[in-house]
């Protein structure tokens, strides 16, 4: 039997997200420069604010800092009316590059009085990179007066990163609203299962644990085939049971293949008395009543209830009760049973008694049996797999012990670890 | 300060739920109720608290009787939290839902917002006084029916099978919460499975079957007899059968464990 399950997170946000908004920002960027006026020869630089922006908006790494200066410096070339347009191509490539750096390493990552200060920071410190370059390059080149370029290019330079500096920290807040939605963790769509790629072998022992909310009951239910039935929001998967294809078939035919006990196994009760009970799921497959008393009969002897056909259900303790749920299931012959917390609020004794049961369903039918479960003590003589989920995510599936190691030495839920392992893997590292 | 004597109840007077069940209870004790699915536990809980009444025998809170109460007049000196939270909580925040005991006491308007921001302080709900509880999980649910019940300012907590359908990580703040209460002096009565909370918490053990009380001792007394801890349907704790495996005599605890390991490997060097 094969039973993949993936349910996948929708494609992760575009690798390509940061060139769509440098593109972007540089191109208002050129529009702004060109309409903007100047005043006594100074002007805005919008095109150094724009980049600015645009790498603190998707933090990309240095070299793709480069790539975005690059580009910067040839539209700047094309746009620029200095006298020397070209050193653009030296002093932008190499602004953007510093500018991703400190971008990446959040070098600036300060509050005043809660309001990041981080854009006024960066913008000023990459215009007097790139404006200190650009002119330094024009002096050198064109050979221009030592005080031409001492009093009026570098203080130019100053008073063109004091004013990015300006735009770029009332600019930072507006944008990244824009932009940068999917980044916020409440409005990206988190998914119950995520990614869950799972073999579950034909006659094997199943557990499934995890913290409540990591998902067990949803991957049982999905499996069950309740769950992609009866409430859909399976995306990009496949489940797939003994060659069934789960989300695309129709519930009838799955009933026959897997039996489900739930969490509430006394809300999965409906009758007055026990014998009524296993005849319901029979009776609705319209089955001869010959063969439901057979049946019945065969069932119940399984589970340990033999002779008990006539008893109310309501007389059963938590332990029967929960033997029966497990009785009506079997009763439709299905190869896959899945149980949800099958001991809970069940006594030791009856606890005992459900895991052997379910050990000789396993061992002497062949069942192949998957129970979600969080006290572990009573399975370890079972169970063939031990799988544990952490917040959706498949952690590990494997050997028990193998998993029990996982869980101790990375710290998924190593509280669900039984005391007798806890101790063998602490002595074990302690090497004592 | 809780005296049961000759407790006798029946459902449908035949077949008796409990049986002359006599019963002392200390302040500051935490008293575990253990016993097969069905053996009156929760009946047993239940007429403490006046939500039944036994059909013969006295109760007596403090010297004082309490055998014919109701809850309304329990609910001052005994905060219930239910096995299952969602068979409790009814209010549409959670905020009215600590806040409802405090009302029907006749608290007034400012004791009602300080017991309730306290109650969910200690729990950990601080933040969450507008949610609905019903959609809270399942832990934070069973963490809110211990709010609302602290917040009638108990001296007396019965929690009935807390830990059920809690994940481990939550049984663990669950069992703090319990410790920090009965430090603070409240008397817990804890209707449990589990018996490594009883080996690791209890004070005294009372063990069920049929209505009748079959132990009243120490969780010591109870797993050094493994023929009759067996016998109650019940099993030993992990820690006892660990410390029997290693040698190491009766240990209830995982800290006694790792004390004795390491006692004695400083022994062998």
């Amino acid at each position: 039997m094969e039973n993949k399950t993936a349910m996948n997170k929708a494609k992760n946000e575009g690798s390509l997200r940061w060139i769509t908004i440098t593109t972007l920002l540089l191109a208002i960027g050129v529009i702004l420069r060109m309409i903007s006026p100047s005043m006594g020869g100074i002007s805005l630089n919008w095109n150094i604010v724009m980049y600015c922006l645009a790498i603190m908006l998707c933090r990309p790494t240095p070299e793709q800092g480069l790539g975005i200066g690059i580009v910067a410096g040839l539209v700047a070339t094309m746009t620029s009316k200095a006298a020397l347009p070209y050193a653009n191509l030296i002093s932008e490539p190499i602004a953007g590059y510093l500018c991703a750096y400190m971008a990446y390493k959040r070098f600036f990552d300060l509050k005043i009085a809660n309001i990041k200060i981080e854009p006024a920071f960066m913008v000023f410190i990459t215009t007097v990179i790139s404006g200190g370059i650009f002119v330094t390059v024009t002096k050198i080149i064109i050979n221009l007066p030592i005080n031409v370029y001492l009093y009026a290019m570098l203080p130019t330079v100053g008073i063109m990163a004091i004013l990015g500096m300006i735009v770029g920290q009332v600019l930072y807040k507006p944008a990244n609203k824009i932009f940068n939605l999917n980044h916020d963790a409440k409005n990206k769509i988190r998914y119950t299962l995520d990614h869950i790629n799972l073999t579950i072998e034909k006659g094997s022992f199943s557990i499934v644990t995890g913290v409540n909310g990591s998902g067990k009951t949803t991957l049982l239910l999905a499996i069950a085939g309740a769950r992609t039935n009866y409430f859909g929001g399976m995306k990009n998967s496949n489940l797939i049971v003994n060659d069934i294809d789960i989300i695309r078939t129709e519930l009838a035919e799955l009933n026959r293949q897997v039996g489900m006990v739930m969490a509430d196994y006394e809300g999965q009760l409906v009758t007055e008395t026990v014998g009524d009970e296993i005849a319901f799921s029979l009776e609705n497959l319209g089955i001869e009543p010959k063969e439901i008393l057979k049946k019945r009969n065969e069932v119940l002897n399984m589970v340990g209830l033999g002779g008990l056909e006539d008893r109310l259900i309501t007389s059963l303790s938590g332990g029967q009760k929960q033997r029966l749920a497990i009785a009506t299931v079997l009763a439709v012959d299905s190869p896959i049973l899945v149980l949800d917390e099958p001991i809970a609020a069940i006594d030791p004794e009856g606890a005992i008694e459900i895991y052997s049961l379910l050990k000789e369903l396993n061992t002497k039918y062949h069942k192949t049996i998957i129970v979600a479960e969080h006290d572990l003590k009573y399975v370890s003589d079972c169970v063939t797999q031990l799988i544990v989920l952490d917040d959706g995510d498949l952690k590990y599936a494997g050997m028990m012990d193998e998993c029990l190691n996982f869980m101790y030495h990375s710290k998924i839920y190593p509280e669900a670890i039984p005391l007798k392992w806890k101790i063998y893997l602490e002595l074990g590292d302690k090497k004592c | 300060m809780l005296n049961l004597k000759d407790i006798n109840y029946s459902y449908n007077k035949k077949d008796k739920v409990l049986d002359s069940i006599t019963l002392d209870i200390h302040e500051g004790e935490i008293v575990a109720i253990a016993g097969r699915n069905g053996s009156g536990k929760t009946t047993l809980t239940r007429i403490i608290m006046g939500i039944m009444n036994a059909d013969c025998g006295f109760l007596q809170l403090d010297g004082k009787d309490i055998t014919k109460s109701i809850p309304a007049d329990m609910a001052k000196h005994i905060g219930y939290v239910f096995q299952n939270p969602d068979r409790q909580l009814f209010a549409s925040s959670v905020f009215e839902e600590v806040a409802y005991a405090p009302k029907q006491l006749g608290f007034s308007e400012k004791e009602i917002t300080t017991s309730v921001k306290k109650a969910l302080e200690i729990t950990g709900l601080t933040g969450l006084e507008y949610n609905s509880p019903q959609m809270l999980s399942r832990g934070l649910k069973q963490r809110l029916s211990i709010a609302s019940a602290l917040a009638a300012k108990p001296k007396i907590l019965i929690l009935d099978e807390p830990t059920t359908g809690q994940d481990c990580r939550e049984r663990t703040i669950l069992l703090r919460l319990m410790r920090k209460f009965n430090l603070e002096g409240m008397t817990i009565i804890l209707v449990t499975h589990d018996m490594d909370i009883i080996a690791e918490h209890a004070h005294k053990v009372v063990v069920l079957e049929k209505g009748v009380l079959k132990f009243n001792g120490t969780p010591l007394e109870l797993f050094s007899n493994e023929k009759l801890t067996v016998g109650l349907g019940l099993e030993l704790p992990e820690a006892v059968h660990i410390g029997k495996e290693y040698n190491l005599g009766i240990c209830l605890t995982p800290r006694e464990i790792y004390k004795k390991l390491e006692e004695r490997n400083h022994a062998h060097v």
